[in-house]
């Protein structure tokens, strides 16, 4: 049979029946809104009650003439709630149709075998990054198996001669140069105590002069703290200045 | 930054503060850095000498701090 317009969807529809426990009242509650009494077909005791007569009916609202008994048996029928269930066609379904946020990741069939976005590119054919139940991130990139990464929380590069000056950081707020040879570096963000790992270089071009070995000023109680790390370069006992300063903390 | 913060050690010493790219304004840095209750400077990085032949000898007036106090 051919149709003029669109081929309707394949559906079916159905009345709706609800049956209600009855007692000495006039009032009853709709499990569907309707706009007046003639959207149902009201049964009491298998006998069809006119409409607006014999009761009105509001969004839930159902109200009786006169009140039923508990023994009566009443029902009714939804005449302008058809319900209607449709099957939408293959492939019909865009993105308009769904709500923002809808799409649950109970919806999705994990594990995905293959991830893009604007900022990560997954091509691994194997567990290559993984969060551990405990937050920690682990990824392989040639360590040989996934394993727990343990990230540089700070670190600058600083040219303490001349005029000092910081050549690239990351969180490190200032570089503090309290005196020939001696820095403090204060961190930007805090560290979470004072077991973070120091790794300290200083080096100079060839020729140039002894610009001393990094120590740490062990007499200085506040040498290492949550906030900032103090060291001097020296030779000997002589503190010097030094022209490239790499400080790495590992945490 | 083209910024320097000066304050005074307890020894009368003077330290100066680069202060980093780190998304902090050099008052933040100032307030955040500079140990607390000890007051500070703020100047152009030209005022501050390369020559550090001296540097433990540098010096500065206590009445010349007056940017803050760190926090």
């Amino acid at each position: 049979m051919a149709y003029i317009g669109n081929i309707p969807a394949e559906k079916y529809s159905a009345f709706q029946k609800q049956d209600f426990t009855t007692s000495a009242t006039t009032s009853y509650t709709l499990d569907n809104p309707v706009a007046n009494a003639n959207e149902l077909a009201l049964f009491i005791n298998f006998v069809r009650q006119e409409p607006t007569t014999a009761y009105s009916a509001s969004g839930t609202s159902l109200t009786l003439t006169s009140a039923t008994a508990s023994s009566d048996d009443m029902y009714c029928v939804y005449l302008g709630k058809a319900v209607q269930t449709v099957n939408p066609p293959n492939a019909s379904v865009g993105a308009s149709q769904l709500v923002d946020g809808s799409v649950t990741s109970a919806k999705i069939n994990y594990p995905l075998t293959t991830f893009s976005s604007t900022g990560i590119d997954d091509n691994a054919s194997a567990n290559a990054l993984t969060i551990d139940s405990s937050s920690n991130l682990q990824f392989n990139s040639g360590f040989g198996s996934v394993a727990t990464a343990y990230g540089v929380r700070a670190w600058v590069n600083f040219n303490g001669t001349g005029t000092v000056a910081i050549q690239d950081s990351g969180n490190v707020s200032s570089v503090t140069d309290n005196g020939t040879g001696e820095y403090t570096i204060n961190f930007a963000s805090n560290f979470p105590d004072v077991n973070y790992c120091h790794l300290v270089g200083g080096s100079q071009g060839v020729g140039v002069g002894n610009n001393g070995l990094p120590v740490l000023n062990l007499n200085n109680a506040s040498y290492k703290s949550v906030s900032s790390f103090r060291l001097m370069f020296a030779v000997g006992n002589t503190t010097t200045d030094n022209s490239d300063i790499n400080l790495a903390f590992v945490r | 930054m083209d910024k320097r913060i000066i304050y005074k050690n307890d020894d009368g010493t003077i330290s100066i503060i680069i202060p980093a790219n780190c998304g902090l304004t050099v008052e933040q840095i100032a307030q955040k850095d500079v140990p607390t209750g000890k007051s500070y400077k703020i100047v152009n990085v030209s005022e501050i000498s390369s020559d550090r032949t001296f540097r433990n000898a540098w010096t500065i007036d206590d009445a010349q701090l007056t940017d803050g106090v760190g926090e």
